[in-house]
């Protein structure tokens, strides 16, 4: 074994010529996880690569010189997928991948990397195939940290069958996590992670092992951007819990004999800058804001997340050609799509003008296209050199440009169909409304209460005069009830009512009056105030004209008529600014103004004496935010735009991102006795 | 029937108690909220203790989370606070904070302890023990029957959180103003209440 093979904990490449600037623009969890993998798969060892020989390496030669399959579990599959597509696999030389526990035929003069969760299950796999020689060599990657005791395993079966010889090289990659945006992540891990950190019948030792999950993950995430950071949680919570463990875990990693080397990023930048840009990770339970994971959403992705169902940036959805309706998948790629990556956090309103604009370009670049053609043409008839040459130039740009127009359409497709999908159940559920209600509802500017009791007392969707389903219906009222200071006793019977008769369930709400009471005095204690915003109103007459606008994003309607009612749904249905209120923490604790955060631990694992640990006195520029249970588009988004305002750079992530059908769910089952 | 705590406390009139140790069984609620329950539990000791008499032996009932805080305090300035649930019986609490009083006097004589100002941690392994063993009054029903005839001629002043307090003091206005209750644990105690009724926070 030690003759054959060497553990060695994978670091971040280094880059020379580091400045500021360049470093900053690194803080992005998406480029560093490919920059991982790409790493991962090309072989090289580290200290004989650095970014510039790959990019020299691929301006050269589009393809790799060695051929290699690749070989995953499940786990690691949810990992590769959202980030590297086929063509990236190919061009790191890989023509072939394959899951790890599935019948796999012998390819031989084929090297074979593994990437797997080191589990025994997995391990004993990974024998057999050594045993069945499979392949000529194979290289081991384990997404997290290989236990002695698993690697012992390894080392025995592959003894007793003689197949030491087979394992070229072992690393621990820590890279347990899964990266949607260059600024969001989501763990890997069974789902439930509401119920799993608040149902108070949790088994100690399960409680425990969510808990080391999380921190084994949240590691992983720190080892992949190269930084130590400081840590805040708020007390006796499942976040301090976590925050603790993984505290202990980084500090005991920086003091073991070449621990350092995993954050080898960290050496690069030397101590001055590596002090000045230490980041805040910033733990929360996702008890501190519940209603956000109920809002109906009004920016595109977090609508196409909650409306559509949309899960590891893939989205399924009806597409209605020649009067057929069928079922089709699109991936999302903020990386290669720039109208995606542009208009995530917009509102839907703006959304559908923007699609607009991005058809009529296509028809106008269509014509350019067109006239280059009838030059052609034209210049086919002169015989003379010079021409010959200008229409081989010509050709060329002919090409590279049919082939821009060919994936500009094939994105202005996808963006019409993911539109016209979630027009139709924003017309039929009345989403808008919902959205505006609840809109007034929180920024305390509730002056429509006719509306209000209509959206919740009408029908449902589907008989006359319904609006919303049950579900939205419920949305609704936990929202008001939770935003509202005194609810009348008889309006919620009024309303409770109500919904009853229409067969609902409404265990989800008692469970949020018991919390609503916890969190006033959590809010009464700490003596928070809310900051009042301007008011605003939503005419019906305005939502009318915007559902007429939905129906022209469908039907390429003339431009003049189009104008006027975009114009209108924007004045009516543009998002207020407003912090949610797990931003209100990030930016206390960023900006070191010690209100929201003031209860909250401070951890240093770069501090050895833990009596007495010397508190930061510059504010934060970056940060790592984590809600434990539970995370949502809606927040994500409500974080970009606050670091965008202020020129900082926040990093979300969560055990998952619930859609608020997943979210009530849960609290149903927790209410389950 | 359940025993939460025992804590012991140095007590000196008209100032702070003073810990010096306390144990927890709190299995029974759940995983992520023991930290707060801890907090509370420690609250809820600390501010009985100091408001029993030299000699007294006192039983206040916390109607509102079906506690009940029982304490005693010697002569010498030794308390001891024992936590239960509302069912467990008066009279085997007030034997087992006899009993805790003299075994921490085997391993911690006067003199180690009588010039504390501020919470320690002094180690009583007997407490562990007796905390287990208490957990079920009737296993520790023997223990009864030879103090019987003492147990008579005293009586237990069971009092109300109301009487406990002092010039209109209420529990919950001591529970905002405590140094033991982090930010968390104060609205927890608030609402311990109703989470009750909804997710078995207690």
């Amino acid at each position: 074994m030690n003759q054959n093979s060497s553990l060695s904990s994978s670091g971040m490449m280094g880059s020379g010529g580091f400045g500021f600037d360049q470093f900053s623009n690194n803080f992005s969890i998406k480029t560093k996880q490919i920059e991982s993998i790409n790493k991962m798969l090309s072989l090289k060892s580290e200290s004989s690569s650095s970014n510039n020989n790959n990019n020299n390496n691929k301006a050269i030669s589009g393809w790799q010189e060695v051929w290699k399959v690749l070989i995953f579990d499940t786990h690691c599959s949810n990992i590769i997928a959202p980030i590297l597509t086929k063509g990236a696999l190919r061009n790191q030389g890989v023509t072939l991948y394959l899951p790890l526990h599935s019948d796999r035929q012998p390819i031989q003069d084929v090297p074979a990397i593994y990437f797997v969760l080191p589990t025994s299950d997995n391990i004993k796999r990974i024998a057999e195939d050594c045993k069945n020689k499979l392949y000529d060599n194979i290289y081991l990657n384990f997404a997290s940290k290989l236990s002695n005791q698993l690697m012992e395993e390894l080392a025995t079966l592959t003894i007793q069958s003689d197949s030491v010889s087979m394992i070229s090289k072992v690393y621990d990659q820590f890279l347990n996590f899964i990266s949607l945006e260059n600024d969001l992540f989501v763990l890997n891990n069974p789902r439930d992670s509401y119920l799993s950190f608040n149902d108070t019948r949790i088994k100690d030792t399960q409680a425990q092992e969510n808990i080391d999950m999380v921190v084994d993950s949240l590691f992983s995430v720190l080892v992949t951007l190269g930084v130590v950071p400081i840590i805040r949680a708020p007390k006796n919570s499942a976040a301090e819990m976590i925050a603790l463990a993984l505290e202990k875990r980084i500090s005991t990693t920086l003091q073991s004999s070449g621990g350092s080397n995993v954050f080898s990023n960290m050496n690069e930048m030397g101590s001055q800058l590596s002090s000045f840009y230490r980041p805040v990770l910033i733990l929360l339970d996702r008890n501190v804001d519940l209603s956000v994971c109920l809002h109906h959403p009004w920016t595109y992705q977090a609508l196409v997340h909650d409306v559509l169902n949309m899960s590891l940036n893939q989205v399924r959805i009806d597409v209605t050609q020649n009067g057929q309706t069928s079922k089709k998948s699109y991936g999302l790629d903020s990386s290669s799509d720039s109208f995606w990556s542009s208009n995530t956090g917009a509102a839907f309103s703006s959304v559908a003008g923007e699609i607009k604009s991005q058809i009529n370009e296509y028809y106008q670049q269509m014509e350019k296209l067109q006239q280059i053609t009838d030059i052609k043409l034209d210049d086919s008839d002169d015989f003379d050199n010079n021409n010959k040459k200008s229409n081989e130039n010509k050709t060329k740009g002919l090409g590279n440009l049919v082939q821009e127009m060919d994936e500009k359409k094939r994105l202005i497709d996808i963006h019409t169909n993911l539109a016209t999908d979630l027009t139709k159940n924003i017309r039929d559920r009345q989403i808008d409304c919902f959205f505006a209600m609840e809109e007034s509802i929180i920024t305390r500017s509730l002056t429509d209460k006719k509306e209000l009791h209509s959206l919740i007392t009408s029908p449902i969707v589907g008989e006359t005069g319904g609006r919303g389903t049950l579900e939205d219906k419920i949305r609704l009222l936990i929202i008001y009830f939770l935003s509202t200071k005194n609810v009348p006793q008889s309006e919620m019977d009024q309303y409770e009512d109500a919904l009853t008769k229409m067969g609902a369930d409404l265990s989800t709400l008692d469970f949020f009056k018991k919390t609503k009471a916890f969190n006033e005095s959590l809010t009464a204690i700490a003596n928070v105030n809310q900051s009042s915003t301007q008011s605003s109103n939503t005419a019906s007459g305005k939502i009318g004209g915007f559902m007429q606008m939905m129906t022209s994003v469908t039907g390429y309607q003339g431009v003049e008529s189009f104008t006027n009612f975009f114009q209108q749904g924007v004045r009516a249905l543009l998002p207020k600014s407003k912090d949610l209120f797990v931003t209100r923490i990030v930016e206390s604790i960023m900006d070191l103004k010690n209100t929201l955060d003031a209860d909250y631990l401070y951890l240093d694992p770069k501090i050895q004496n833990k009596s007495n640990v010397p508190k930061r006195t510059t504010p934060f520029k970056e940060a790592i935010v984590f809600t434990v249970g539970g995370g949502n588009y809606v927040e994500y988004q409500n974080l970009q735009d606050f670091s965008k305002k202020h020129n900082k750079k926040i990093i979300y992530g969560s055990n998952e991102l619930l859609t608020s059908k997943e979210f009530l769910n849960q609290i149903k089952n927790l209410n389950k006795n | 029937m359940k025993v939460y705590s025992i804590g012991l406390f140095k007590v000196v009139p008209g100032n702070k108690p003073v810990l010096l140790n306390i144990v927890y069984e709190l299995s029974s609620f759940g995983f992520f909220q023991r930290g707060s329950v801890k907090e509370v539990s420690l609250f809820v000791s600390r501010e009985t203790v100091g408001r029993t008499n030299v000699g007294e032996r006192v039983s206040m009932e916390h109607t509102q989370t079906q506690k009940v805080c029982h304490t005693t305090v010697d002569s010498k300035g030794l308390g001891c606070s024992v936590l239960t649930d509302s069912e467990y019986p008066g009279r085997v609490a007030h034997t087992l904070i006899r009993i805790c009083l003299e075994e921490f006097y085997k391993v911690h004589p006067e003199s180690e302890w009588r010039g504390l100002q501020s919470d320690v941690e002094l180690q009583t392994p007997a407490l562990d023990q007796l905390l287990l063993k208490y957990q079920n009054p009737e296993t520790a029903d023997p223990m009864m029957n030879l103090q019987k005839n003492l147990d008579e001629t005293i009586t237990i002043v069971k009092k109300t959180v109301e009487q406990l307090g002092q010039r209109g003091e209420k529990l919950d206005d001591l529970a905002a103003k405590s140094d033991d209750l982090s930010f968390q644990s104060k609205a927890f105690m608030n609402n311990a209440e109703r989470m009750n009724k909804c997710c078995g926070y207690v």
